[in-house]
């Protein structure tokens, strides 16, 4: 029968202070929408922070405490919350590389631990939870085997009393049975080391392929310990791919993940950007790893001092109220996207106080947990002061005790210098620069000779001009180069033409060689004999008739002075 | 100053004091006509000790884009035109001469000798004129210094980098084509910053800058003088990073 669903406001019902809050991470549970209407899209349950708004509040004495008794125990200490259980290698808690250094004040909720109990009071007499419609899908297409895989070992293993999810089709999982492995250190299990045509070998096909383990905001968390080694059962590399807030600070993540390794053997492999290759170990033997308990639930984070003060660090409340409206026209240094990667954020944010005391982030799109967290790892990263979140920006402080990476303030070289520099040199090279001052007009400056000697020839080869250029306009100046290219053109590509006999139009030839004859310098410097011949060619050309051309024709030409016959002489003296 | 010609040929290697006849049982030397010019230099010339000791710095071609005529004058694509008129003002170096269609002055800054051009080719068409005059003056890759504009950084904010892409720039383009394809000159970037809402790129390339504008940018051209200066006399070193972050952040501050 329907039941009349209240109005489509979705607000958690008030729970009680002893009942802690559970969501489990199973996925036999389905949603149930609690409203009706199926259009409005619902935020995703992992930010829904329930916990957030509960009224249960046990404040946390300074020095930390251990709630609990006897050998399980919630230790809330100056590192955030860890779980203690009899027979576990390490303290567990619920995100290695997210755990704010500053100490917790109090915290959310009743201080159970989010593991399986040890063992149940009575023996299960139950079934197994009925598969959902998904599952049932999912095994339409599988054969049934008569005896499930690992069906036989897991029976010898289950002990009296040992929690055991039972699920349909698939083995049993345990929970709360750990092991610290089969006691090898990790050099043994890693064995030599990986040779870098390996290392590419091994990450080859992982570069492109999507099997990973995503990690997000809450960091390095527990039940990743578990996941990664069902990667590695597979495939000797586990893909981490990070994204979001975690990403400021990978070294911590790698770090993070390194320390953990000790205990399971495991090193990094490739590292680039937010994406961490994880490489398994040549010894590594999956059925002698160790264990460890699933985390069945996410705890509520506990209660931290707040990240913005009204006057923080010394400052009077009126300083920081001015410098929080300085703030409101500053323009952001940079916009952060959602889930990106902030992998220079910090060292932005540190080169960008040194230009000024204040920098602004714009964090417009991200959801405000995620930009507060931000701005806790930048307070810790770089040491700086929050000053407000509003507008969905974080507008940092760098404090007063700010000393700058630069130990000098900024260089300037000032033209006094430079000029004392060239008036030195200008003295010692008194003869060069007074033989380039009928030249230059008014320069004091110094030639290189060897500069000096190239332009020259460039000019004296008809490749430059020498204009006075001070009073030209664009346009005539435009007007000149292109005037001077033609001219120039012509005279590096003209040779002194061979006019043979031929009787029609013999005005329009000589004009023609009467122009050329006035640039008369043959194309190819280098070879002065070629510079002789032309000029003497020219001198020829002006005066002389056609007809004594003819004989003129040999020797205007001399046979093997083309450039290319140099070339050809080069290449053959060489061989 | 033919002698002279021959000693800065040969200024790598400091004057020896006398050829000694040891020197002929070396085995012969890679590069012959060195040797025998400084044996030369040093029995025909009288040692000038300025000229002897004073290494010749490798010259420096700085090169700002731009379109020739005064219907561009002063456009946003021009800003390289106007860094090149700067350093010349502020250097002394006059602009006199015509040379591969550009016009070019030969100056130096401090003891490093620098050739400031400026391309009269159309902005498409620069490299021809820049690809040519670098390798007549035998000026090598890494001291051809290329200033031009940029979109993608805001306006008035430059960026000394070693090397570089195009980023979509047909003047930088050409120039890459025309020194066989290589991307590895330096280059000072001068940011105009993006076109604002849907304006045509070429539109808002050809238009003047406005009056705010105009003086960011003739502050930044300032701040790039001193930054040219660092680069010819000292290369790319720390105060360089320095200054590219400097500009980075330049127009966050209160």
């Amino acid at each position: 029968m329907p039941a009349i669903l209240p109005l489509p406001t979705k607000k958690p019902k008030p729970k009680s202070k002893t009942k802690p809050t559970t969501t489990t991470t199973t996925t036999t549970t389905t949603k149930n929408p609690g409203n009706g209407n199926p259009n409005i899209s619902k935020p995703s349950p992992a930010l829904r922070a329930a916990h957030s708004r509960t009224h249960y509040h046990k404040p946390v004495p300074p020095g930390g405490a251990v709630l609990g008794e006897g050998e399980r125990a919630v230790v809330v200490g100056a590192s955030g919350v860890s779980y203690r259980l009899p027979g576990a290698p390490f303290e567990f808690r619920f995100s290695y590389s997210e755990t704010p250094r500053a100490a917790p004040l109090a915290i959310r909720e009743p201080a159970f631990l989010p593991f399986a109990p040890p063992s149940m009071p009575r023996p299960w007499t139950g079934k197994a939870p009925l598969l959902s419609k998904k599952e049932k899908e999912r095994r339409r297409g599988k054969i049934r085997l008569f005896e499930p895989l690992g069906g036989a070992s897991a029976e010898a293993e289950a002990e009296e009393g040992a929690v055991v999810l039972e699920t349909r089709g698939r083995r049993p999982l345990e929970l709360g049975n750990y092991a610290a492995g089969d006691g090898r250190s990790r050099e043994e299990v890693l064995g030599p080391p990986l040779t870098r045509a390996e290392v590419r070998a091994l990450v080859r096909p992982h570069l492109s392929h999507n099997r990973q383990v995503n990690l997000g905001r809450d960091g390095l968390t527990h039940n990743m310990l578990e996941l990664v080694h069902c990667h590695w059962r597979r495939q000797e590399v586990c893909k981490v791919r990070c994204r979001g807030v975690p990403t400021v600070d990978m070294n911590n993540i790698c770090r993070r993940l390194e320390q953990w390794q000790e205990k399971t053997g495991g090193k990094i492999i490739h590292r680039i950007g937010g994406i961490v290759y994880l490489f398994r170990g040549r010894n590594y033997d999956p059925r002698k790893r160790p264990r460890y308990p699933i985390m069945l639930w996410k705890p509520a984070a506990p209660v931290y001092p707040k990240l913005i003060q009204e006057a923080p660090e010394g400052l009077t409340k009126a300083e920081a109220d001015e410098m929080r409206d300085k703030g409101q026209s500053l323009l952001p240094i940079c916009k952060l996207a959602k889930n990106g990667i902030y992998i220079s954020l910090v060292k932005d944010v540190r080169d960008a106080f040194e230009g000024s005391e204040l920098v602004k982030i714009n964090c417009e799109g991200m959801h405000a947990s995620d930009y507060k967290k931000l701005g806790a790892k930048l307070k810790e990263l770089v040491p700086c002061v929050l000053l407000s979140f509003d507008n969905e920006q974080i507008l940092m402080w760098r404090g007063k005790d700010w000393k700058s990476k630069y130990s000098t303030p900024m260089p300037s070289l000032s033209k006094l210098q430079l000029s004392e520099g060239v008036l030195q040199s200008d003295v010692n090279s008194s003869g060069e620069s007074t033989g380039h001052s009928d030249e230059t007009t008014v320069s004091k400056v110094l030639w290189s000779p060897k500069m000096f000697s190239l332009w020259k020839r460039a000019i004296d080869t008809q490749k430059a001009l020498m204009i006075d250029g001070n009073e030209l306009s664009p346009d005539s100046l435009l007007k000149r180069v292109e005037e001077f290219e033609g001219l120039s053109q012509a005279a590096e590509h003209s040779y002194p033409a061979l006019i043979l006999t031929g009787g029609e139009e013999p005005n329009a030839m000589t004009a023609e060689s009467n122009d050329k004859a006035k640039m008369g310098i043959s194309r190819d410097p280098k070879d002065h004999d070629e510079e002789i011949d032309g000029t003497d060619n020219g001198a020829d050309y002006e005066g002389s008739d056609f007809d004594s051309l003819e004989t003129d024709v040999e020797s205007s030409v001399p046979f093997g002075s083309l450039p290319i016959d140099s070339i050809a002489e080069r290449l053959s003296r060489d061989c | 100053m033919w002698t002279s010609l021959l000693s800065t040929s040969s200024s790598t290697f400091l004057p020896s004091p006398s050829p000694s006849p040891s020197t002929h049982s070396f085995p012969p030397p890679p590069q012959p006509r060195r040797r025998l010019f400084r044996r030369v230099a040093v029995v025909a010339s009288i040692p000038d000790p300025a000229e002897g000791r004073k290494a010749e710095y490798t010259p420096w071609l700085i090169a700002g884009l731009g379109n020739p005529g005064s219907k561009y004058h002063g456009t946003r694509h021009n800003v390289g035109f106007e860094m090149i008129d700067r350093i010349s003002g502020e250097e002394g170096i006059v602009m006199n001469t015509i040379q591969s269609k550009a016009l070019i002055g030969i100056g130096s800054i401090g003891e490093v000798p620098i050739m400031l051009v400026k391309p009269q080719s159309y902005m498409n068409y620069s490299g021809e004129s820049v690809g040519p005059l670098a390798a007549y003056y035998q000026v090598p890759l890494r001291h051809i210094l290329l200033i031009y504009d940029e979109m993608s950084l805001p306006n008035g904010v430059m960026r000394l980098q070693p090397k570089g892409g195009h980023g979509h720039h047909n003047g930088v383009k050409s120039v890459m084509e025309h020194l066989d394809g290589s991307r590895n000159f330096p280059r000072l970037c001068i940011g105009i910053g993006n076109p604002p809402g849907t304006m045509d790129m070429r539109a808002f390339l050809l238009q003047k800058f406005s009056s705010e504008e105009r003086e960011q940018i003739n502050s930044a051209l300032d701040q790039g003088l001193e930054a040219v200066r660092t680069l010819v006399l000292k290369g790319f070193n720390a105060s360089i990073d320095r200054f590219n972050l400097v500009q980075k952040y330049k127009h966050h501050k209160v």
